[in-house]
């Protein structure tokens, strides 16, 4: 099991945010969350990533308490949100070389070539960040998520604000990714390329989650139909 | 009668006494006559203050600790408690030094160190009004734990800064004995007031919070 | 060891981020220079002409315009975390927050020293300090500066230890810049105090007379960097 949240609740002050929720996740596994903005989705992944403490509930990745152990499990995930998390004056290179070096990376001049090459930004590897396009941005984003080889994926929006080929090469990279047995969770409200995507499905409304389907049991249509249903209701 | 109330019971009553003590009982002072009365208070105020903090402290430490919301709620209140102990510190010690010494702000180590610590803790009450509800309890405790970790510096250095150029104010030892009862009554009525007063806000903030919690979820 | 080579990378990397900006350390000096000329102006054209005045001016334009200048440092280093997440990215790394903490007082204090290294001798110009210095100092002028920034140095590591720590917990508020300061000042007193006292003594006898305002300095940084160091946790974890 490589990660495994189990009643997870996060109150901000006295707003409820995220509800009891319960989620698992198996190596070769694509989990598709969809939910509109405000239900939850931003608050879960940083829950998932260790980055935000949660209310109350416990969160277990790698068999390790999360919680307890953050800086332990840390160096397992690989984490895409709207930021960068990054430093946009230096260049890719730059920033790969400082977090594969606290990542504490060998072969590191290797991997940010090879990193840079597949994420085509090769020609700008010593550009600083800040003059990238969104797309550009969001590739670089991809090889920094990737460069420590992580067992877990967490996307936030992957797709949000990208053009096509921006969008083609995400898509790509997550089948990549799980084809070599890593785990991925992502969160969307593009009901198409989350399908196309995941192999498990589920549903976040005002912070609580709900299992829809495996990949196998629904199609895309019904999914979507679905899924509108629920943001009316 | 709970506990709070016995205690404000007291202090009040305390504080009664003290009056007395200090205008009718204890001697009139040489040099400044009855002006030289507002010591009693000021010095009582002085050390509930420091007491106020360093309660702030302890709680702060105990929060980060165990994360028990009640420890924040603790030094949050007694912060505001020190602080009012300290304006009244601050208009005492000027009008009493005014008739001591003839000038309104002398720089004595120990008022110095109190202002320097009600600045720093007039700090904290306006970070954590600054601060979103997520962090404010563990910033603002960061901040009750470094602010009185310079007190003993700052209180070391301004007597050190003064280099003994003032009268030395502590001749509590020299005292007749009316003085020393007065002095003593008044330190225990004031610092009584300050466990009320910490008591009776705690109690206050406590009902704030589960309020607040009640029409939350009624909101809901 | 580890840590060292961590903190060695995070050193670099502010270093990098201080220094790729040029602007920045130009206009820190640029401002510490017109706070310098405020105070000449305020007290000028004729300085007080006995040693000790003169001294005593000096050491109130230097710390008072180091604490501002300082100031502007930390927010600035906070800033760079904050934005585009940074300071998330570097805690994904699994790296110790204390190691995050050691790294950025060594960047700001380097940068700081930069900066009083250039502005102290400029400072000392202005006020014309040098031509009433006795004789048997002026004689000596390069180990006297040198004592001097010594002494600007352990005060600079004190401002230092305690101003990143106040800086992580005043960054994420609207109004950080007034913020820091209502919070921090009060902390720096006694380096304020210690560290003129011992430049006043330095430029009148060019000795620290006694260790006790040293002492202060040196009492101060070890306290504050100690407590600091295991109080950043709480800050970038919460």
């Amino acid at each position: 099991m490589l990660l495994q949240a189990s009643q997870i609740t996060k109150r901000f002050g006295h707003r409820m945010v995220l509800n009891a929720l319960d989620l698992s996740l198996q190596p070769g596994e694509v989990v598709t969350i969809f939910g509109p903005n405000g239900a939850g989705k931003t608050t879960l992944i940083q829950i998932l990533s260790t980055l935000l403490k949660p209310t109350s509930g416990t969160l277990q990745i790698g068999g390790i308490n999360a919680l307890e152990e953050a800086l332990r499990v840390r160096p397992s995930l690989g984490l895409i949100v709207h930021e960068p998390l990054a430093y946009l004056e230096l260049s890719p290179y730059e920033n790969l070389k400082l977090f594969g070096r606290l990542y504490g990376l060998n072969g590191l001049e290797q991997r940010i070539a090879d990193l840079l090459d597949e994420v085509q930004l090769t020609p700008y590897a010593h550009e600083p960040v800040r003059i990238f396009s969104r797309g550009m941005i969001q590739r670089f984003m991809i090889a920094k998520a990737l460069i420590h080889d992580p067992a877990l994926l967490l996307f936030d929006e992957p797709f949000s604000g990208l053009d096509l080929a921006a969008k083609q090469l995400v898509l790509k990279r997550i089948d990549h990714e799980r084809a070599r047995g890593k785990g991925i969770i992502l969160t969307t409200h593009n009901t198409e390329l989350g399908y196309h995507v995941g192999s498990r499905f589920h549903f976040l409304l005002n912070g609580q989650i709900e299992t829809v389907a495996e990949k196998e049991d629904i199609g895309l249509e019904t999914l979507s139909r679905e899924y509108e249903e629920r943001l009316k209701g | 009668m709970t506990r709070t109330q016995l205690i404000g019971l007291l202090s009040a009553i305390l504080l009664f006494v003290a009056i007395y003590v200090v205008f009718s009982f204890a001697e009139i002072e040489m040099t400044m006559l009855e002006v030289q009365k507002i010591f009693y208070f000021h010095i009582s105020s002085a050390f509930t203050l420091f007491l106020a903090f360093g309660v702030t402290f302890i709680s702060s430490i105990l929060y980060l600790i165990k994360r028990r919301d009640k420890h924040d709620t603790i030094a949050l209140v007694s912060t505001e408690i020190g602080i009012v102990f300290g304006v009244v510190v601050f208009t005492t010690g000027p009008i009493w030094a005014r008739y001591a010494w003839n000038t309104w702000w002398n720089w004595e180590p120990r008022l110095t160190s109190a202002l320097i610590l009600w600045l720093t803790y007039i700090g904290y009450l306006i970070l954590r009004s600054a601060l979103a509800e997520e962090k404010k309890r563990v910033y603002s405790a960061v901040l009750g734990i470094i602010g009185f970790l310079n007190v003993p510096i700052v209180y070391f250095s301004v007597e050190l800064w003064q280099g003994g150029l003032h009268p030395d104010t502590s001749t509590k030892m020299n005292l007749p004995s009316t003085m020393q009862i007065a002095w003593l009554i008044s330190w225990l009525a004031l610092t009584l007031l300050y466990l009320f007063l910490l008591m009776f806000r705690y109690r206050t903030e406590q009902i704030k919070l589960e309020l607040e919690t009640i029409q939350h979820q009624q909101m809901n | 060891m580890e840590a060292f080579r961590q903190i060695g990378w995070l050193i670099h990397k502010d270093l990098a981020l201080q220094f790729r900006t040029k602007d920045m350390l130009a206009l820190i000096i640029v401002f510490s220079v017109l706070v310098v000329l405020i105070f000449c102006f305020a007290f000028g054209p004729i300085f007080p002409e006995q040693l000790e005045e003169r001294g005593k001016l000096a050491a109130s334009v230097l710390w008072g315009t180091f604490l501002f200048a300082g100031i502007i440092a930390l927010n600035r280093s906070f800033d760079i975390e904050r934005m585009n997440g940074a300071l998330h990215g570097l805690r994904l790394t699994g790296v110790d927050a204390s190691y995050l903490y050691l790294s950025k007082v060594v960047s700001i204090f380097l940068f700081l020293m930069l900066l009083e290294v250039v502005v102290t001798p400029i400072t000392l110009q202005f006020l014309d300090v040098l031509t009433v210095l006795p004789v048997a100092l002026q004689a000596q002028l390069p180990w006297l500066l040198l004592k001097l920034i010594g002494v600007i140095a352990i005060g600079t590591l004190g401002f230092c230890a305690v101003g990143v720590v106040v800086s992580g917990i005043s960054t994420n508020t609207p109004g950080k810049e007034s913020l820091l300061s209502v919070i921090l000042l009060p902390l720096t007193f006694p380096v304020v105090m210690a560290g003129a006292k011992c430049t006043v003594s330095l430029l009148t006898t060019g000795g620290l007379g006694g260790n006790f305002w040293i002492s202060v300095l040196v009492v101060y940084s070890l306290v504050f960097l100690a407590s600091s160091y295991l109080l950043f946790e709480f800050v970038v974890e919460g």
